[in-house]
């Protein structure tokens, strides 16, 4: 009974990016292992930015460890763009498609002043930068 | 002369179907939150709700993401003494909430009474991903009077 929703999400192309049908709990996204497609640990999620009037989570900000040799260094990265593995309804890691290159010149943001990341003029940037598409109609 | 017509109404078509698509992206904007920003999942924790008589209701204990559409399907609210059961946990639909700004922080108000409390769909533990399911989430939003809207990851076919 409860199996399928979850074979007919995997049926769909749009669903690809998770592996099975849950819902995630925010506080466990926090800390979530990030990934690289050349399988190198990139650093992990530190925050999730929500749209309070629309319910969407439009940014997760990463948290690079040391992989680039600068230490802690944050980039907000469009949620949309992570792939998430999970395993019996929790979150085991996640994946982006970042190279040290992408991840050295990706936006970073500074402090928790994330209300700014609201405005268009600084949220689709990040957007164009991670070849999502910019959606939301401001 | 008969392409340009047929240019014309092709244009007015698509400008039809581009309106067609804000509306129901307007849709799923919720009309009482009067805060638009951006808020991290982590200050959302912890932030203490409020109903329409001011009383505290309790305070919100987890916030429950569609990973495939990274929309915000329901927040657990803990509600505390306010209730004489102890500490009782509900999954409301994130449009339930109305989020106004106060001073620099977002004021978050919820439309419930004791009654309306107690009679609550509850959760227990931390097995949320049965809320997945519409079979266990419709009716919670029915019970918030809260519409409904499937998840466009999995209403195309």
């Amino acid at each position: 009974m409860i199996s399928k929703p979850a074979e007919t999400k995997s049926m769909n192309a749009t669903a690809q990016r998770t592996e099975a049908a849950i819902l995630l709990a925010a506080s466990e996204v926090k800390g979530a292992r990030v990934i690289n497609f050349q399988n190198e640990n990139i650093g992990d999620i530190d925050e999730l930015l929500i749209e309070s009037d629309t319910g969407q989570v439009r940014f997760a900000v990463l948290s690079v460890g040391g992989f680039l040799g600068l230490g802690s260094t944050k980039v907000a990265v469009p949620w949309l763009a992570f792939q998430i593995v999970s395993d019996r309804g929790k979150i085991k890691y996640t994946m982006l498609d970042a190279t040290r290159e992408r991840l050295e010149k990706a936006p970073r943001v500074e402090g928790k002043n994330y209300e700014r990341l609201y405005l268009a003029n600084a949220a689709e940037p990040i957007f164009v930068y991670w070849d999502m598409e910019w959606t939301a109609e401001r | 002369m008969k392409t340009i017509l047929k240019t014309i109404a092709v244009s007015l078509l698509l400008i039809v179907v581009g309106a067609g698509g804000s509306l129901a992206w307007a849709k799923n904007k919720n009309p009482a939150t009067t805060y638009p920003s951006l808020v991290g999942a982590s200050e959302i924790k912890g932030t203490h709700v409020k109903n329409l008589q001011n009383q505290d209701l309790g305070q919100i204990d987890e916030v429950l993401i569609d990973p495939d559409t990274g929309q915000v399907r329901f927040v657990i609210l803990e509600v505390g003494g306010f209730l004489g059961l102890g500490a009782t946990r509900v999954a409301v639909p994130l449009s339930a909430f109305q989020i106004t700004q106060e001073g620099n922080t977002p004021k978050w108000v919820l439309d419930a009474d004791k009654e309306k409390l107690t009679n609550a769909p509850k959760v227990q533990g931390k097995n949320y991903q049965r809320l997945y399911t519409r079979a266990e989430a419709e009716p919670i939003f029915v019970y918030w009077r809260i519409k409904w809207i499937e998840p466009e990851s999995s209403s195309n076919p």
